[in-house]
């Protein structure tokens, strides 16, 4: 077998910043900042590893959202050869754990100012996987999803072989990276758009004005969002006080996309190109083609991807797929393949994706284990037992709902602000029930009553 | 059904869901017309829905009111009854077959 040194992207990717240093790389705080601007800012990082002392091997968090330093920090890591772990400022309610299980050799967190933070931590306690890493001296990426034992799931990627797709070149757009930093999603539009020499327009949040305010002023070309998002803008009208008619193309996923949203999203945007997207923190996301705007089927795959159905439901086997959890058994079965739990209808080379099997509950777009929210739940003192469950819900799609039973019953709007103050803390805000029913019986009897629509 | 009352339920209701979603920073304040969806809303939208299921579940408890309030009829409203607290409250009292009016 031929044996290839595995391409350093970063070098790749810095060759790329010097074919277009006056290029726009990114907009941030309305202000742009070009390619050449960054390759300092990645020199100067480089500069400030050394100082801190972070080598080849590490595992580094960065804490902070889109912004030069962030995006410059991430691929001087990788230049670096150490194991990323992005993490949002959104999931700080579980940070404390997220370290413990990626091992954290140091922390880096960029204040306001965009500027860092180094703290080391010292959790290393050489995981398999990890070392399989290091011993590769390969740099490697940590992400984290909702786990169905009740603790988070950490997934482990080499970055060679996630990277590699980047490298053929494809269309140059202006974005918004609606994804969050610490996702699959807002990690591949990144190193999308680097590659492509495309930039980057960050909002001073991911509200529906703020997203529109930028998306006009900076003429955004590329919207990747999801269904939820779409339904809050369509909601406020927002493309009726905004111009953003630049928008060419808009793609969603993360979650199944309603008819009803689609349809009306087309209306507000005549102009634009609607895209599905699909993808996994365990494979990377994958290359789609929409049979059309308005259908929900779509083709999934490329040339790094195969796929399958099989009892109903979508398996994927990916050149890029992950080397593991850090903290679960391997999920692949034993030719490679993965069960997405993801229900389908195939129609030719498409895929119409209806959800999941599984309890999984997705709130606008973002996924949560019932087990995971049951556990601190069940922690409360009077709380004799809890079932959480995923409800339907127009503008989220679904929203998690607990059902408890109390040594001492109280008033369901009491039961949530109890939860509410408890799960602060230890849940990120999209995890903590925003319906509770308190119930004298036992609260697994309510798990399987049929849902709403 | 009082409108006064229930748009002080709401305002209380609204102030909560700021501060628990809160990213960082100041909380802004709720106010009877502080605008829940637009370019001027003072809320992100998994506290909108935290709010719109408190006072879901505050009008089954303390009104004896059980409605949806985020349904089709809702969202398909030319004046969207989620612009401020104040249509959300009138909205309320129309699901509850009351006449809407500025006095109790």
């Amino acid at each position: 077998m031929p044996s290839t040194t595995p391409v350093d992207h970063s070098a790749w990717q810095v060759a790329r910043f010097r074919e277009g240093p006056e290029q726009t790389a990114i907009v941030w705080r309305d202000r742009a900042y070009t390619y050449g601007e960054q390759l300092a800012r990645y020199q100067q990082w480089l500069a400030q590893f050394e100082a801190a002392g972070i080598s080849p091997g590490d595992a580094v968090a960065v804490i902070g959202d889109y912004s030069p330093a962030s995006i410059t920090g991430l691929l001087a890591l990788i230049a670096r050869r150490c194991i990323l772990v992005p993490l949002s400022r959104e999931s700080r309610d579980q940070h404390d754990e997220f370290f413990r299980i990626a091992e954290l050799d140091f922390l880096i967190e960029l204040d306001p100012a965009d500027k860092p933070c180094f703290e080391r931590m010292n959790l290393r306690r050489n995981h398999p996987l990890l070392e399989e890493l290091r011993q590769r001296r390969e740099p490697g990426l940590v992400l984290f999803s909702s786990g169905s034992t009740g603790k988070p799931k950490a997934i482990l990627h080499g970055l060679p072989r996630l990277l590699e797709k980047f490298r053929k070149p494809r269309h140059c757009y202006r974005t918004i990276n609606f994804l969050l930093f610490d996702h699959i999603g807002g990690f591949n539009t990144l190193f999308y758009t680097l590659a492509n020499l495309g930039a980057i327009v960050v909002p001073a949040d991911r509200s529906v004005a703020r997203v529109c305010e930028v998306a006009q002023k900076y003429k955004v070309e590329l919207l990747p969002t999801s269904p939820s998002f779409l339904n809050l803008l369509l909601l406020a009208e927002a493309h009726k006080s905004y111009d953003l008619t630049s928008l060419k193309l808009i793609t969603y996923g993360t979650e199944v996309m309603p008819e009803r949203t689609l349809k009306l999203a087309n209306q507000a945007f005549p102009r634009a190109t609607f895209q599905q997207t699909y993808g996994l923190s365990e494979l990377g996301i994958l290359r789609s083609k929409s049979e059309s705007n308005q259908s929900l089927f779509v083709k999934v795959g490329g040339e790094d991807y195969q796929t399958k159905v099989e009892d109903g439901t979508l398996r994927i086997r990916a050149k890029s797929s992950m080397l593991g959890y850090l903290n679960a058994p391997t999920p692949f079965d034993g030719e490679g393949w993965f069960n997405t739990g993801d229900a389908v209808i195939q129609e030719g080379e498409y895929y119409r994706i209806l959800g999941r099997h599984s309890e999984i509950i997705n709130v606008g777009g973002q996924k949560v284990y019932p087990a995971e929210v049951e556990k601190v739940i069940a922690e409360i003192p009077g709380v004799v037992d809890v079932a959480v469950m995923g409800e339907q819900h127009l503008l989220m799609g679904q929203i998690v709902t607990a059902t408890v039973q109390m040594s001492d019953p109280a008033p369901a709007v009491e039961m949530r602000r109890r939860i509410a103050d408890f799960c602060k803390g230890r849940l990120q805000p999209f995890m903590v029930p925003a319906k509770v029913k308190v119930v004298t019986d036992s609260p697994v009897n309510y798990r399987f009553k049929k849902v709403r629509r | 059904m009082d409108r006064d009352k229930l748009i002080t339920m709401m305002v209380r209701l609204l102030q909560t869901a700021l501060a628990d979603h809160a990213v960082a920073g100041a909380v802004p304040e709720a106010r009877r017309d502080s605008p829940l969806v637009g370019g001027e809303a003072v809320i992100t939208s998994m506290a909108l829905v935290s709010f719109v299921t408190d006072v879901e579940a505050t009008l089954a408890q303390d009104f004896d009111l059980e409605v949806t309030l985020v349904s089709e009829k809702a969202l398909s409203r030319k004046n969207s009854p989620f612009r401020s607290i104040e249509a959300l409250a009138d909205y309320v009292l129309e699901l509850a077959g009351a006449p809407v009016s500025a006095a109790e």
